[in-house]
């Protein structure tokens, strides 16, 4: 670069610092017309000062990894202490030097730890040294590192030990962060040697990745320079419990361990009750032990910072950031794991080693279940990051000739591996990345529902444009088999047919990780990419590693969109299974939510009052493991709605309508929300952008003829409702909305053939048979509905059956106290039903039961003002 | 310490600023043998409790070599320049032959606790840096400056400013532009 180019880079650098980032693509743009490569450089320079962050910030000196060359060492080759005979330095460090030697006497390789002269004299420094001899040489364990004896030599004590080849846990992570596996097994063997030691009643009160050395695959702790027996405090669990009061050994036991304000420890990994100088237990080597694993699964501790002050107010007051934000590849029940470790109350934490080490043990069975099945979703969240990348490089910053791409549809992929497991491999991964697509915001990426049509399609991208009405598509296969796969990836403008991007992913499984990262770094690099932080955390939510709990999760959606009572039933099977595959899995419990939100409704007819508490339970499960899931979100939204918390519920939709502002389904029961609340123009609109992103299921056209009939636009309603029969004649949610319809404007008969023929499509569903019988005595068939309302009640006897049908009847036949007596009990349980009545989409129909002192009651409690 | 008295640093330190480029070659050694020998005081003494901080080492060198009331601020400022930069040397020469006893390796290694708190952050190898500094001073000589006595040497924005005699938010646009671009090269991605 000639020096009067780098004078405009730093130029424009300088002047777009200085702008609010959102202002800098419009500057930059502006500034550099004509000269595309400048632009380019000051973005690309610009793109990492965003992330710059701590880097450089602290001085090189605390860079060093390890002290300077210090004193030549004292003990040269050949020299004896004892019995032990000096063969080389190892190195050297603040608590002494370390030799390799031989035990002349048993002729094994041990190590000496000599303790530097200047402390020879030093009380304390002697005191802690002799402690890590007493503390370690009460324990023997496999992971810790074993002491042999203790000596002198020329008035200098020395420690000898188990000689170990490897690597320390910090040298190891200073190549970044470890894969999961490794991570967990490491972990239990630490948490094992924790737990014993505990048992003895010692805290080592130090554990960083400085003091955990990996010996080929196993993991020893090394250090207890500061380790002391502790008071057992209360409330310990029976394994510290046990043992922990053994107050006879060797060390003197103490609550605090040094003077009034000196920490003992090493910052970054110190508990809270630590850094406060307080009195510590076991619990304190777990939140360190937190701090550490936290290190290896995401490459940097929790609490960086710059100085030690900063880093003790982090540990004292600061929320980690959660694992999964930093390395998204990680589980989350790995990250639900260490983030209890870190919790900053002591009470909150793992309340013992052997707790510990049990939930990771359980977080890595659960691995090892999904064992290789891990890999596809690792290709998804690839061609994820991709995608997103073009997406976001293409439309936010404006700056493109082209028309943005706003709306979008991802179509199953072709499965060219020629094995019918492909199949499954195919939808998943266009679902993956279609719903990971979608959360970005501005974006709109049409339903899989809608884009499954197109599954082997030979139209063109212009055509699928126009039918779906999105202006690019994305489209792809994946061939090979087994050990080998490639993904093939291509985006497609509609509007020229032109492709924009088109990408091959090749897979072995051995190393899935690696290209997962490169895939994503080098696309984005090639398409100048600048993804927002909060955009990349967005895509990266992969949901799970388990190709079998995703696999079933997607069949269960398949069921749930059908919407009928066995189906439902059939998805709730299948979600169910997912979670048995990934207990872990936040969409499969909004699923299974979802599922018992739609069986306690009144059409599908299972009772509230039992199927709401689990729906509410299932969603809250989802949101607590990842509370950036929309559908858990929406899920919660929907219950709160039907248990009349209407300020819940708007909360909960908003939320996960920001969340993921192309989830169909949510926009439909955001639409309901506010048509309870008679805001009928936002409702409508809300659901017709929601058929917008589903525009060919059947179930949301259904809700927008549905959402006109609340609205008391029965001839708009009407006509939606007959285009969904067009397609299927005799799909029943439609034939009852239109019924429903026709009962409103009088149009009796008509009403009485759409009914029946619902019936027999539903068999006989009880709402419907309701509905008929109101249509029926409405149309002079008094009879006929009489014979249908005893026919519920026989019903009920066999199955539940809900009151709301029986309604219906008395509504039609005039009957008000038949109509109240059903309508109590539908309150009591609180059918969705009742939520509507404030409504009053036909003031015909609920004449004669509006006017009653009832029906103001029961609006009243409601929580209404009556309008 | 080892030689010079302090009447000699000063001496040189004018005599270089006065452009004696035979000064700074006497000047050198002694700076830096001053330097190592307190980094491995306080890398070897301090224990944990003591984070090691160039800047309090770069101020001790200076009450320790020089006799300050013979100075004045220009030789102060010169004096940290040189020091950012033999501090520079130490370090990546530190972190070269620590490469290089690696690469060696064979021998079985026993850790001991850290001696000093290191910046945990996943940074960089100091060798790659200082590789990437020198190519940033290529393209721009008053950058690789900034981060020469910014990140070697401890100084302050401030201290920097004097040093290379520019304004202090000269200091901070050089730095912040550096650093983006260090990071940049470091990471392996490639410049466009």
């Amino acid at each position: 670069m000639t020096p009067s180019r780098w004078q405009q880079v730093e130029e424009l650098f300088d002047s777009a610092v200085r702008l609010e980032p959102s202002g800098r693509a419009a500057f930059l743009g502006e500034a550099c017309t004509g000269d595309e490569e400048l632009r380019r450089e000051v973005e690309s320079i610009l793109a990492w000062d965003e992330r710059a962050g701590q880097f450089l910030e602290s001085p090189a000196v605390e860079m060093a990894e390890t002290p300077l060359d210090g004193e030549p060492p004292q003990l040269a080759c050949g020299e004896q202490l004892g019995p032990y005979r000096i063969i080389a330095p190892l190195g050297a460090g603040g608590m002494g030097e370390v030799y390799s030697a031989t035990d002349t006497r048993l002729e094994r390789m041990v190590a000496i730890k000599l303790l530097p002269r200047q402390f020879s004299q030093d009380a304390e420094a002697l005191e802690r040294f002799q402690r890590e001899a007493h503390a370690a040489s009460a324990l023997n364990h496999p992971n810790i590192c074993t002491i042999y004896d203790i000596g002198e030599h020329e008035g200098q004590p020395f420690l000898v030990m188990e000689l170990l080849e490897g690597q320390t846990l910090k040298e190891r992570l200073a190549g970044g962060a470890l894969p999961e596996a490794e991570l967990l097994n490491l972990a239990m063997q630490v948490a094992g040697a924790l737990a014993v030691t505990h048992s003895k009643g010692i805290v080592h009160r130090d554990i960083k990745p400085a003091n955990v050395f990996l010996a080929a695959g196993v993991a020893k702790i090394l250090d207890f320079g500061l380790a002391k027996k502790w008071d057992k405090p209360p409330g310990l669990s029976e394994a510290t419990a046990e043992t922990g009061g053994d107050k006879a050994g060797a060390l003197s036991h103490e609550h605090t361990v040094t003077q009034p304000g000196s920490l003992v420890g090493t910052a970054p990994y110190m508990s809270p009750e630590q850094v406060r100088g307080e009195a510590i237990d076991a619990r304190s080597d777990l939140f360190s032990l937190g701090a550490t694993l936290y290190q290896a699964a995401t490459g940097a501790p929790p609490f960086r910072r710059g100085t030690r002050a900063e880093i003790a107010q982090a540990i004292l007051h600061e929320t980690p950031v959660a694992l999964r934000r930093l390395n998204a590849g990680l589980s989350r029940e790995l990250e639900r794991i260490v983030l209890k470790a870190l919790e900053k109350d002591a009470a909150r934490r793992y309340q013992s080693a052997l707790e510990l080490q049990a939930d990771l043990a359980r977080c890595q069975r659960a691995r090892e279940a999904s064992g290789r099945r891990r890999w596809m979703w690792r290709i998804g969240a690839a061609a994820l990051v991709a995608l997103g990348a073009i997406l976001t490089a293409t439309w936010p910053w404006g700056a493109a000739p082209e028309p943005q791409i706003r709306r979008l549809a991802v179509l199953p992929l072709d499965n060219l591996s020629g094995s019918p497991d492909g199949d499954h491999l195919a939808d998943g991964i266009s679902d993956t990345i279609a719903g990971d697509l979608a959360k970005l915001p501005g974006l709109r990426v049409i339903a899989r529902a809608s884009a499954t049509q197109y599954k082997g399609t030979k139209k063109k991208a212009s055509e699928i444009g126009r039918e779906l009405k999105v202006d690019a598509i994305i489209e792809g296969s994946i061939v090979g088999a087994a050990q080998r796969l490639q993904v093939r990836l291509q985006l497609t403008r509609a509007s020229t047919d032109e492709p924009v991007w088109a990408e091959s992913f090749d897979l072995d499984l051995g190393a899935i990780e690696k290209v997962q990262s490169e895939v994503g770094r080098t696309v984005a690099r090639e398409l100048r990419l600048r993804l927002s932080p909060s955009q990349e955390t967005r895509l990266a939510k992969v949901g799970t590693n388990s190709r079998e709990a995703f696999e079933t999760y997607l069949r269960g959606r398949h069921y749930w969109a059908k919407r009928t009572e066995e189906d439902i039933q059939r998805a709730v099977t299948y979600f169910r299974a997912a979670i048995d595959a990934d207990p872990a899995y936040a969409a499969a419990y909004a699923g299974l939510a979802d599922c018992y939100n739609q069986l306690a409704t009144v059409l599908v007819g299972q009772s509230p009052a039992h199927y709401r508490a689990l729906a509410i339970a299932a969603a809250k499960k989802a949101i607590e493991i990842d509370d950036q899931l929309a559908e858990g979100h929406a899920a919660l939204g929907f219950a709160r709605l039907y248990d009349w918390d209407w300020a819940g519920a708007e909360l909960e939709l908003r939320r996960a309508l920001e969340l993921n502002p192309s989830y169909a389904s949510a926009r439909v029961w955001r639409a309901s929300s506010l048509i309870i609340r008679r805001r009928f123009d936002e409702a409508i609109a809300e659901v017709e952008r929601a058929q917008e992103l589903d525009p060919l299921s059947l179930i949301t056209q259904t809700q927008v003829g549905w959402m006109y009939k609340y609205a008391g636009r029965d001839e708009e309603a009407t006509v939606r409702l007959q285009q969904v029969l067009a397609v299927d004649p005799n799909y029943p949610w439609a034939l009852v909305q239109l019924g429903n319809s026709y009962i409103n404007t009088g149009r009796f008969k008509e009403a009485v053939d759409v009914l029946e023929k619902a019936v027999v499509s539903s068999k006989d569903n009880p709402a419907m048979l309701g509905t008929l019988g109101e249509a029926y005595a409405h149309a002079g068939r008094r009879a006929e509905a009489k014979r249908l309302l005893a026919r519920l009640e026989r019903m009920s006897t066999q199955r539940y059956v809900t009151p709301v049908a029986a309604a219906y009847i008395c509504l039609g036949l005039d009957d008000r106290d038949c109509y109240f007596r059903y309508l109590d009990k539908a309150f009591e349980e609180r059918a969705n039903y009742v939520a509507y009545l404030s409504v009053n989409p036909s003031p015909k129909r609920y004449a004669a039961v509006r006017s009653d002192p009832r029906f103001q009651e029961m609006l009243r409690r409601l929580g209404y003002e009556r309008d | 310490m080892r030689s010079g008295s302090p009447l000699d640093i000063t001496g040189l330190l004018r005599r270089w600023s006065e452009g004696g480029q035979a000064a700074l070659a006497e000047l050198t050694p002694l700076v830096y043998d001053e330097l190592r020998r307190l980094a491995r005081h306080h890398l070897a003494g301090e224990g944990q409790e003591q984070t090691l901080n160039t800047t309090a080492l770069v101020h001790e060198a200076w009450l320790r070599l020089v006799r300050v009331k013979d100075t004045h601020w220009q030789d102060r400022a010169q004096f940290f320049g040189l020091c950012a930069q033999l501090m520079r040397r130490i370090l990546v020469d530190h972190a070269r032959a620590r490469l290089r006893a690696r690469r060696g390796g064979g021998a079985p290694r026993v850790p001991l606790e850290e001696a000093l708190l290191v910046s945990e952050a996943r940074s960089p190898s100091l060798v790659a840096l200082d590789d990437a500094l020198t190519a940033l001073s290529a393209l721009d000589p008053r950058k690789g400056r900034v981060v020469e006595l910014r990140f070697f040497g401890g100084l302050s924005t401030e201290e920097a400013a004097e040093v290379l005699k520019i304004s202090p938010d000269s200091v901070k646009r050089d730095w912040r532009l550096a650093k983006a671009w260090l990071m940049r090269e470091l990471s392996g991605a490639q410049a466009l």
